[in-house]
């Protein structure tokens, strides 16, 4: 059995008795996971490096503590989490507390110079889609992005954020209804 | 065939039917122009959601960081060293000899148990969890009502603000202790240090479970005992009411008023196996018109589970 074919668990399992490369398993993982899910939680995306880095360090620090039966990307959020929480209640004033880095994003558009009237348009079109993320519910937000960028199924989502399946349906579908209603407005 | 509501035609478009479902829509689909455009704006989401997958991934590229944090993983301590090269006798022997000294610890900490305040034990180690558990139903947490028996973790060198009745349960790898905490205050604590920090606090602590022990409290040492009264003077006392913490053990004799009923534990950066050598014991606390604080010992199963979080959504953003 290869590293990739092994479980979260089986992971653990190996880290806890000493072959701590093994975590790099867990970190190819779920490391995009944990930064888009902290991509629309902070303004600064060196800071989200930075939690990303500290989510993981803490994970592997509490390791004896993991549940083994208990998903391992739930635990990883609920870190991520905590996490978020306490940055916000230390640096209340400099931290956002619900804006998606736009900015950064837009910053690192792919330079094109063959087409720049595609990139103005494509940049154009981002910044309105963020825009209009940034206003969604964090609770409809967080599912959202969980299904876009991670492209989780839906059952995935709902154990992962602990809420049930239909409640995860519901929150896509009414983010999705909010983002068209939002385009349609201006066009 | 009656029209599927429109949620359906989405989880349709997201591959999230069963095939007999997908199936149903799909005939449906095929003669319903209603819906053949409902999916095609559904379709139309999916094309828009790309473009923001696309700048995320993008993002992600330039700030993957799983070298920076191997390296820093690898400059932790190892877990469990030996249990690389464990076999299953060693197995046993870490089973056996794990309760063993346990035991050893617990019994040792019962029998030195008799320090006194001015010369208390000094618990040196790593606190691994420190969880706080509401007492009462009108208690408070960052100005957040929440109800009675619940309980949530707080983080190393988080600060939160508590108002009303508390008991706080400290596991380390060398002790376990509960204060009960009667009032308003803020508590944090230190991983490395073994003892709580309370700021702005006018309220009243005690220690209902282990032997005694330092705080910080507004700004100075307290120690905290079941065996002698402490007394915090009122020049102590900063920014805050003055008032007193009286500390008293009385014999072993009254039954639990509020015994702490909780749930499953909310994962956190803080989770932590149930410790071997956690001392169970209960007290009834009484509270005294001039506000001071009798603690009742009793003997019993006295470690209150944990308990999920009643945080986790209003204060966390619902993750």
């Amino acid at each position: 059995m290869n590293k990739q074919e092994k479980t979260d668990g089986e992971i653990v399992k190996l880290i806890l008795a000493g072959d701590v490369q093994m975590f790099a398993v867990l970190v190819a993982r779920y490391e995009k996971l944990v930064f888009s899910f902290l991509l629309s939680k902070y303004q600064d995306v060196y800071e989200i490096e930075d939690v990303v880095q500290d989510t993981f360090l803490k994970a592997y620090r509490h390791l004896p503590s993991y549940d083994c039966e208990r998903k391992f990307s739930t635990w990883l959020l609920t870190i991520a989490r905590n996490l978020l929480f306490d940055n916000r209640k230390k640096n209340s004033r400099s931290v956002a507390s619900t804006d998606l880095v736009t900015d950064v994003l837009l910053a690192e558009e792919p330079e094109d110079s063959t087409q720049p009237d595609e990139v103005a348009i494509r940049k154009e079109r981002f910044q309105r889609l963020a825009i209009m993320i940034k206003s969604l519910d964090e609770d409809l937000r967080t599912p959202f992005i969980l299904r876009v960028v991670n492209e989780l199924s839906y059952q995935e989502i709902a154990d992962m954020l602990s809420v049930p399946l239909q409640t995860v349906k519901n929150r896509i579908f009414k983010a999705r209804t909010y983002l068209r209603e939002k385009r349609e407005q201006e066009e | 065939m009656k029209c599927p509501d429109v949620e359906q035609l989405m989880l349709f478009v997201d591959g999230e039917l069963t095939a007999s479902e997908a199936a149903a829509v799909k005939n449906h689909i095929a003669t319903c122009k209603s819906c053949q455009h409902e999916v095609k704006e559904f379709q139309a989401d999916l094309e828009t959601e790309a473009l923001l997958r696309n700048k995320v991934n993008n993002s992600f590229a330039k700030h993957q960081i799983s070298n920076k944090i191997m390296n820093a993983v690898k400059s932790e301590p190892k877990h469990n060293k030996k249990a690389s090269t464990s076999t299953v006798w060693t197995n046993w022997l870490v089973r056996l000899l794990v309760p063993a000294f346990a035991m050893a610890v617990v019994l040792f900490m019962l029998f030195s148990g008799t320090t006194t305040p001015e010369n208390p034990t000094i618990y040196q180690g790593k606190v691994f969890k420190v969880s706080v558990f509401t007492n009462k139903a009108e208690s408070f947490v960052d100005n957040n009502h929440v109800e009675a028996n619940k309980a949530f973790n707080l983080e190393p060198m988080a600060i939160k603000k508590l108002d009303g009745e508390f008991l706080v349960n400290v596991v380390s790898n060398s002790k376990t202790y509960s204060l009960i905490v009667d009032g308003k205050t803020e508590i944090k604590f230190d991983e490395d240090s073994m003892d709580l920090v309370f700021d702005s606090c006018s309220a009243n602590i005690t220690l209902v479970n282990g032997n005694p022990v330092n705080a910080m409290v507004n700004g100075k040492k307290m120690n905290i005992t079941k065996d002698k009264a402490v007394m915090l003077k009122p020049e102590e006392v900063k920014q805050v009411e003055e008032k007193s913490i009286t500390v008293e053990t009385k014999a072993k004799t009254k039954p639990v008023e509020e015994k702490q009923k909780v749930e499953e534990p909310v994962a956190s950066a803080s989770e932590e196996i149930p410790t071997e050598n956690e001392i169970c014991e209960e007290e009834t606390l009484t509270t005294s018109a001039t506000g001071d604080i009798t603690i009742l010992d009793i003997s019993g199963e006295g470690d209150a589970e944990e308990g999920h979080s009643p945080f986790e959504d209003s204060q966390l953003g619902g993750l």
